[in-house]
C-alpha cells in the first residue's frame, strides 16, 4: 500500500472506521438522534441492494450495503449543531465512498430538514 | 447524395443519442443558451496538493495511482457530493474541489469512444479519457 495514503486508517484485519460530523440545527438533540438512529436502521433494511446502471452502455452495477459495511450507521453524538456518525467498514469495502456520499448521506439530507450542509470525515476517535 | 453509412452518427446512433440525453440533462435550468455553448461543469474532490498538481501538471495516471486510483477518473456535476469525496481524500491533506468544465461535444466525443459513463449526477471516465481530457477540459479550483 502506498505510503501517500492515509486515510482511512485501516485496523489489521483491513476493516475500518469512519467518522462524519454534520451540521445540524434541532433545539432536541437526544429526540433528534434518537429519530436518526431510527431512520438508518429502516434505511438499512430497506436498502440492501443499490443497483446502478451507467449510460449509454446500460451496464448494469449491482452493490450490496453488507459487502462494504459492518452494521448500519451509528449515531454517536449530537447537540445542537452538530451531529457525529461512525461507519464500520469490511475490510474488503471498494465501493463505501459511494455508497456514503450519494446514497447514505444524500437520502440523509433529503429526510432531515435538521441537516445544514457539508460537514467533515475522519478517522474514528 | 446518399446516406453516409460511414458516418459516425450512422454508425453509432444509440450512442449518439446518449451522449445528446446525457448533454440535455447536464444542460437543464437557467441559461441553457450559454451552457449549450459552454458546456457542462463538473466536480472532482480531493486534497488540495493533488488540485494543484493537476492544475499544473494535467491529470496523471501515475499521481492518481500512488493514491490508490488511476485506473478510472471520477467526477460529478453535484458540487456537494464532491466536497464530501474531497473530505474523503485518502492523502488526508486538506479538502480541495477540482472543476472541470467540458464542451458538450467534447462530452459526446468521450462517449462515442466508450470512455465515459455515467449514473445519475456521477461521470467515470476510462483511462484512455484522462488524456482527452486534459486536452478537452478546462481545470480550475473552486474557491
Amino acid at each position: 500500500m502506498s505510503e501517500k495514503i492515509r486515510f482511512p486508517k485501516r485496523h489489521a484485519d483491513g476493516s475500518f472506521c469512519i467518522e462524519v460530523s454534520l451540521p445540524v440545527s434541532t433545539n432536541d438533540p437526544q429526540g433528534f438522534l434518537e429519530r436518526v438512529q431510527d431512520w438508518f436502521t429502516q434505511w438499512v433494511e430497506a436498502n440492501q441492494i443499490w443497483i446502478r446502471k451507467w449510460e449509454p452502455t446500460e451496464r448494469i452495477e449491482e452493490l450490496s450495503y453488507a459487502q462494504e459495511f459492518k452494521r448500519e450507521p451509528q449515531v454517536i453524538s449530537c447537540n445542537s449543531t452538530e451531529l457525529k456518525l461512525r461507519l464500520d467498514v469490511q475490510p474488503s469495502a471498494r465501493w463505501w465512498k459511494d455508497w456514503m456520499v450519494t446514497r447514505i448521506l444524500a437520502d440523509f439530507k433529503a429526510a432531515f430538514a435538521e441537516i445544514k450542509g457539508v460537514g467533515h470525515i475522519g478517522d474514528c476517535e | 447524395m446518399g446516406v453516409d453509412t460511414d458516418a459516425l452518427e450512422y454508425k453509432k446512433p444509440a450512442l449518439i443519442s446518449a451522449g445528446v440525453v446525457i448533454g440535455a440533462q447536464l444542460l437543464s435550468g437557467s441559461g441553457e443558451a450559454k451552457l449549450a455553448e459552454e458546456g457542462a461543469a463538473l466536480y472532482h474532490g480531493s486534497d488540495a496538493a493533488s488540485v494543484e498538481d493537476i492544475l499544473a501538471n494535467g491529470l496523471s495516471q501515475s499521481a492518481a495511482a500512488e493514491q490508490g486510483g488511476g485506473d478510472v477518473f471520477w467526477a460529478t456535476s453535484n458540487l456537494e457530493d464532491a466536497q464530501w469525496f474531497a473530505e474523503a481524500n485518502p492523502a488526508g491533506g486538506s479538502p480541495a474541489i477540482l472543476r472541470i468544465d467540458v464542451s458538450l461535444p467534447a462530452v459526446q466525443q468521450l462517449i462515442t469512444k466508450g470512455a465515459l459513463e455515467t449514473e445519475g449526477s456521477v461521470f467515470k471516465f476510462s483511462g484512455s479519457a484522462w488524456q482527452d481530457l486534459n486536452e478537452l477540459g478546462k481545470f480550475s479550483k473552486v474557491p
